[in-house]
């Protein structure tokens, strides 16, 4: 574990899950940036600057599944935690054969987020 | 038994039968005592014909249907026949058995009642099938309305998912903020979860009045008003960013119905639509309203989909027939009673521009102030 403050991405399309997210994650001390969208995402930090992400599974346009295979097929290989309503058998196949690192039903306690960016950082 | 003026060999033949059916055959005189008891009723009650001939039938009564016997032997008498009366005997083990007896007079040559003979078939098996079969429909009714009910309520936990995660989020920070000392800081995601708590509250409001089980009652009600909550209500179960649904109904429209039975009709017809649209890259349903036949206004629900061939559009509105894989076909069969119980018809029709049409009527209220009545 290195000591900067880890970089965190969220991905998710409901403003109040992205701000609340947010909220707790500067309070515990880290640096946290939000996208609307998978494409926002794609199109502001498609570059591996993170130390990981946050990733919602419902959205529109873009799944989550499907921007963690985009970045994977681009090499970047960050820790995923992909959040998603259900947890389908589907979804969680489809999760690991992408090496995503955590796959968690929402909402997802703050220890889980806590732990999951700690192993990241 | 006795039967004067047969041959041995006929007697012989006709005890063979009486042996082999399948059927328990007794005979009992006209004090109840057993005169005759075959195999079968041997295998059904478990006593050997050794045991009960020469003994009260009454043996093979439960306790509380003793009584029974009474009125069985006085019908007898009479000379009459009982036909497939369905009653419980008692096994020698204890058990009792569901059973449908047929008793009939035992004449003798003169043609003087002396006995009965008594037909028993074992009803358990019929029992348990007919218990089977009724399962199994109520097993069929529950699945379909748990595929009805399963996309609805999906639909809207992920809604719900979505403020619970935000409270969570919220309430974690307060937590830290706290142990800060940032009261400010408190304050501010206080009021955070109290408009995440708020649209929780509007979502639970919104899954009550759909679901709501009461009796259809026919209010006047502003139709535009309806069509958008309808629309609205359908939007919040998808996550498509790109549908577009679009109302096109005047503002002052006012029907007669049960808004949220119509509601219902108005939520299974844009799914509908929404289905056969997927996977193209425009999707689009209008809802329009025009002026019907008489006092009715006729509603039209209209898709961009690959629109529906003549043969299924008959078949439609039959219970079971869907042209989805997962689909049990009754979402437009409900839609249709609900359209009917509201004296109107629900019809599909091909496009103007391909797609799949469907339309129904509504009566319209003579004012929009119109005092509530009954069709």
């Amino acid at each position: 574990m290195s000591f900067h403050t880890p970089r965190v991405a969220i991905v998710d399309d409901d403003i109040a899950v992205l701000e609340s997210t947010r909220l707790l994650l500067e309070i515990a001390g880290h640096h946290v940036e939000t996208f609307a969208s998978p494409c926002d995402f794609l199109a502001k930090a498609a570059n591996d600057a993170f130390d990981c992400l946050i990733l919602d599974q419902h959205m529109p346009q873009l799944t989550g599944l499907e921007l963690a295979r985009l970045l994977r097929g681009r090499g970047v290989s960050m820790p995923i935690m992909l959040i998603t309503g259900s947890l389908t058998p589907d979804i969680e196949r489809r999760a690991s054969d992408m090496h995503l690192e955590r796959v968690v039903e929402k909402p997802a306690p703050e220890s889980v987020l806590m732990d999951f960016i700690a192993a990241a950082a | 038994m006795t039967a004067e003026g047969s041959s041995p060999a006929d007697l012989a033949r006709l005890a063979a039968i009486v042996e082999e059916s399948d059927d328990a055959i007794i005979a009992k005189d006209l004090n109840g005592i057993v005169v005759a008891w075959n195999r079968a009723a041997e295998r059904l009650f478990g006593y050997a014909a050794t045991e009960m001939i020469g003994r009260p039938i009454t043996l093979i009564f439960p306790p509380e249907l003793v009584g029974e016997e009474a009125a069985i032997l006085a019908q007898i008498a009479r000379g009459e026949r009982i036909d497939h009366y369905a009653t419980e005997r008692l096994c020698k083990d204890g058990r009792t058995v569901r059973v449908e007896v047929t008793v009939s007079p035992l004449r003798d040559a003169a043609g003087k009642v002396i006995g009965a003979s008594k037909i028993v078939r074992d009803m358990t098996e019929r029992d348990a099938r007919e218990r089977h079969i009724a399962e199994l429909q109520a097993e069929l009714a529950h699945v379909q309305r748990l595929n009805e009910l399963g996309q609805l309520v999906s639909a809207l936990v992920h809604e719900v998912n979505q403020p619970l995660t935000a409270i969570t989020n919220y309430t974690s920070a307060c937590r830290r903020l706290t142990a800060a000392g940032n009261l400010k800081g408190v304050e501010q995601a206080l009021a955070r979860i109290e408009d995440q708590t708020g649209r929780t509250r509007d979502i639970v409001q919104r899954i009550r009045n759909f679901v709501s089980k009461r009796q259809p009652e026919l209010r006047p009600e502003n139709l535009c008003e309806v069509v958008e909550e309808a629309i609205a209500l359908t939007r919040a179960s998808t996550r498509d960013g790109i549908l577009k649904l679009v109302a096109q109904v005047d503002a002052s429209a006012a029907v007669l119905i049960d808004r949220v039975q119509v509601q219902q009709v108005l939520f299974n017809l844009l799914r509908n639509g929404i289905e056969a649209m997927q996977g193209q890259s425009k999707r689009e349903i209008t809802v329009t309203a025009i002026p019907g036949d008489g006092d009715m206004v006729e509603i039209s629900v209209a898709d961009c989909g690959p629109g529906l061939p003549e043969a299924v559009r008959d078949k439609l509105f039959q219970p079971f027939v869907t042209t989805k894989r997962d689909g049990m076909g009754v979402g437009l069969s409900v839609c249709r009673t609900i359209v009917e119980a509201h004296s109107g018809q629900l019809w599909a029709d091909a496009g103007d521009t391909g797609g799949a049409v469907f339309r129904f009527t509504l009566r319209a209220t003579a004012e929009a102030s119109v005092v509530v009545r009954t069709v």
